[in-house]
């Protein structure tokens, strides 16, 4: 063994082992929940991609695509149609065209709920069915649709998509098929129907039911419209925010990147995160490293008496420190790439480890390291060659 | 091999005075010592405990900045220099040799001489491998490259840490009592083994020492007593 260095590191194995675990540690926190939160974005914003209408309608002031209550009456979806016109009932009721150009409505409720088991959140859309497929494409490959929830017998139907049922167990612990029980919202739902492709939620049970569960009675979370052709689009917008000025009119096109953006706390939360980890990695190491040179200030002394330099000595420090982090970084890569193929096979989280994560946490792992080995590295440069020498 | 001219003075010190401040109390520990050894020179300092043997040594050793007078090591006065201008010195022109050997334990034998090649060049590369053998063999240590300091003898330990010193080939070895830890026969050889490098290299040697059989050996023994030098032989 001939390199101070790598000596040093093979023969202190647990303080090789405790450095190396806060690095990794680090490594893992960045990794995980940046991944998990790209990841889980990346597939909602794909999913709400995949839905053929235009345009969405929203509550006002809505900017969030999460969380929405219901909150937003579902006879606008008549309204926007066939105009509204003043009743013998209600005379007072402000009329309002038909907006040329829509092909077809369809009212959506959209709820969040805990996670499989308790992990994260996930939605769960109350649809009309059969107004829902006239404005997007939704292709049951096992099964048969919803119905409108209307019987008791209906009620509880839920249809899913085929990554719900391949990744899920039914409630007695079974693949996932048609008829088989599923629970949401704390009820059991029977599944009628797998379709393709995944969609804004993947479970999908009649709004009249979500309705009656979550006390929404008649309203949605927002409406989806179809457009007769593409080139009416911006002018179906137009009309829908002229005439319908205290509602949120959003091309769908649009939604991925606003689906981003009001994930904007999360982006502090994963600040958060990373300043956590470069907290953590740098503590751990700073601790190893000061303990080290404390407990070779007589082989400092020697360095020294052998003419080394303070910048020898300091980048010998760094060196070894760069080399322990770099381990970290690896053992860290490994252990959260295990733990992403276990999330994601025991939960419908998904965890997104793409190159720019993987070296953000790479270059996270390796600075802390290097930063928290720069003051014992100092110290160490600075100490009295005598008095170190005479350190017992 | 060319021998060093022997009226060059490798070490010179004038009016070399080092006071060290304990609480409020100013402690002499050197009080104007005025030395010079030659190239070539094989040198024993010897004196009671306290005499400032081993500060003298490590003031012109580069490691303690002198109160007041001059250290001069071949010509470049290192009272004059900034810590790193001396350390520098010491890296280029000084080997020590210490009472407890002071061998990383974690490397080889062969790697604690790599160590001070790497040090010597300021590279990382792996030194001179050659000149790392034809020191171990000058010292018998051939077999002994590849061990750890905790595998050899104290003996051995010493010499490993004598080849260490002169693998960089120094103006001047500096030896605080090198068989202070040995026993007799171990100091014997160590003691051969500074002769023959004194006389086959021309190697100058400073040696402190409390054991006048060692100090025997050497061309010449100076007595310190109280901060100054009383004898220069």
């Amino acid at each position: 063994m001939d390199s101070l260095i790598s000596a040093n590191i093979s023969q202190r194995p647990l303080r090789t082992l405790i450095s190396m675990s806060g690095v990794a540690l680090g490594v893992i926190l960045v990794l995980l929940f940046v991944g998990l939160a790209r990841g889980m974005m990346g597939d909602a914003g794909q999913r709400q991609a995949n839905v053929d209408a235009e345009i969405r309608v929203l509550p006002s002031n809505t900017y969030a695509f999460n969380a929405n209550p219901l909150m937003l009456p579902q006879g606008y979806t008549d309204a926007f149609v066939h105009g509204i016109n003043p009743t013998a009932e209600d005379p007072d009721l402000q009329p309002k065209p038909p907006i040329a150009g829509i092909a077809a409505t369809s009212p959506i409720g959209e709820w969040l709920q805990t996670g499989t088991g308790s992990i994260g959140f996930e939605f769960i859309d109350g649809i009309d069915y059969a107004s829902y497929t006239t404005t997007t494409r939704l292709n049951i490959v096992e099964g048969r649709g919803l119905s409108d929830g209307s019987t008791l017998d209906t009620a509880y139907e839920a249809i899913v998509d085929r990554f719900y049922a391949e990744t899920n167990k039914d409630r007695e612990g079974k693949p996932i098929k048609v008829g088989s029980k599923v629970t949401e919202l704390g009820q059991d739902f029977t599944v009628v129907g797998i379709y393709e492709p995944s969609q804004l939620a993947r479970v999908k049970i009649p709004l009249r039911t979500l309705q009656e569960l979550m006390g929404g009675a008649e309203n949605c979370t927002f409406i989806n419209v179809k457009c007769q052709r593409p080139e009416l689009v911006q002018k179906v917008v137009e009309d829908l925010k002229a005439n319908y000025p205290s509602l949120s009119v959003v091309p769908t096109d649009q939604i991925p990147s606003l689906y981003s953006q009001s994930f904007g706390v999360v982006e502090v939360f994963l600040d958060v995160v990373i300043a956590l980890a470069v907290v953590i990695s740098t503590l751990v190491i700073l601790l190893a490293m000061y303990t080290t040179i404390v407990e070779r200030t007589r082989e400092i002394g020697i360095l020294k008496s052998l003419g080394a330099s303070r910048a020898f000595i300091v980048g010998a420090i760094e060196r070894e420190a760069a080399l322990i982090s770099t381990l970290g970084v690896v053992v860290g890569f490994g252990i959260a790439t295990a733990a992403k193929f276990w999330i994601e096979a025991n939960t419908r989280l998904k965890i997104q480890l793409g190159p720019r994560v993987l070296i953000l946490a790479a270059v996270i792992g390796l600075l802390s390291g290097l930063a928290g080995a720069l003051f014992p590295a100092f110290r160490a440069a600075a100490l009295d060659p005598v008095e170190a020498l005479s350190y017992e | 091999m060319l021998l060093p001219n022997r009226m060059d003075a490798v070490l010179e010190t004038i009016d070399l005075k080092m006071i060290y401040r304990v609480g409020r109390v100013d402690v002499p520990a050197l009080r104007g010592v005025n030395l010079r050894v030659t190239a070539g020179e094989y040198v024993a300092i010897m004196g009671p405990s306290g005499c400032g043997k081993s500060t003298f040594l490590h003031v012109v050793g580069g490691m303690l900045k002198p109160t007041s007078g001059r250290v001069m090591i071949e010509g470049e006065d290192l009272t004059e220099m900034t810590d790193a201008q001396r350390t520098d010195v010491r890296r280029r022109k000084i080997g020590f040799v210490f009472q407890r050997f002071n061998l990383f334990p974690t490397l080889s034998a062969e790697g604690n001489l790599k160590l001070a090649q790497r040090i010597h060049t300021a590279s990382r590369n792996g030194g001179d491998a050659g000149r790392r053998r034809e020191i171990m063999k000058l010292l018998r240590l051939e077999e002994k490259m590849h061990h750890r300091p905790l595998e050899l003898s104290g003996g051995e330990q010493q010499r490993v840490a004598l080849a260490r010193a002169i693998i960089n080939e120094p103006a001047i070895i500096l030896a605080d009592e090198p068989t202070g830890n040995l026993d007799s026969d171990n100091s014997a050889v160590v003691l051969e083994m500074l002769r023959e490098l004194n006389q086959k290299l021309g190697q100058t040697i400073v040696m402190i020492t409390h054991n006048s059989e060692a100090a025997a050996r050497t061309d010449r023994i100076i007595e310190m007593r109280d901060g100054h030098v009383v004898n220069q032989g």
